[in-house]
């Protein structure tokens, strides 16, 4: 299992549905050949430096994912096939990042939890959250030695 | 005529070698390993007006460097973070 990075760019006129349809079509892939992903980074609209098939803005994603090399041709073929899927690029991440990207997996599931308390409680649970900001402080420190 | 322009032409060049080689590699300063394709801000202060990457004597940069540094540029800019050229 390798870990990959990718970068896609979506067609910018596509509603939200059809736009979460394809990052879900990234994802089911991953997920269906024994893929783990591990994050999955929403960057929304932006522009872009030069046009790109007529097109001067789109959607941003980037997603963190480790998948056996083998199914990666397949995964890039079917990605040619949709039409609205602008531009990709599937990059391997170096063995020294994978560990920030795991760092930063954790802060943003972390994030997702004290969300989710938040709006399920008014009154959330102030012993949880300083607990979990902790480990990945250390965890900091030690990608830096 | 000739030997005294000699004499005073010689020390110049390596003063200016000796403040040259004070220069040092910002990557290396900041013990950094990878350069990531997606911090375009860092890419963007290497790009120059026209939207080149600078060769290392401008740069000062080290040979590991400058090689992450371009590579992280040319990604970008295929991704449309950076543009090819100024507009």
């Amino acid at each position: 299992m390798n870990h990959y990075e990718m970068m896609v760019m979506t067609n910018p006129q596509l509603e939200e549905k059809a736009q979460n349809d394809l990052i879900d079509f990234i994802k089911t892939y991953v997920h269906q050949n024994k893929g783990e992903l591990v994050l999955a980074e929403r960057w929304g609209k932006r522009g872009i430096a030069y046009q790109i098939k007529r097109f001067l803005e789109a959607y941003y994603d980037v997603l963190y994912f480790r998948i056996e090399p083998k199914h990666l041709p397949e995964f890039e073929r079917r990605l040619k096939l949709k039409e609205d899927i602008i531009r990709y690029m599937i990059i391997k991440v170096e063995k020294t990042q994978e560990e920030k990207i795991k760092i930063k997996a954790m802060a943003y599931a972390n994030k997702e939890k004290a969300e989710a308390a938040n709006a399920a409680s008014s009154e959330p649970q102030p012993s949880e959250l300083p607990e979990k900001a902790e480990p990945a402080i250390n965890a900091t420190e030690g990608t830096n030695e | 005529m000739n030997s005294s322009t000699k004499k005073t032409m010689s020390p110049i060049p390596s003063k200016l070698m000796q403040l040259r080689k004070k220069r040092i590699c910002r990557f290396c300063k900041d013990g950094a390993r990878y350069i990531d394709y997606k911090d375009i801000k860092i890419l963007s202060s290497y790009a120059s007006e026209r939207g080149r990457i600078p060769p290392r004597r401008i740069t000062g940069n080290c040979a590991f460097h400058q090689r992450r540094l371009t590579q992280a540029i040319k990604r970008a800019r295929t991704m449309g973070l950076l543009s090819f050229v100024a507009s």
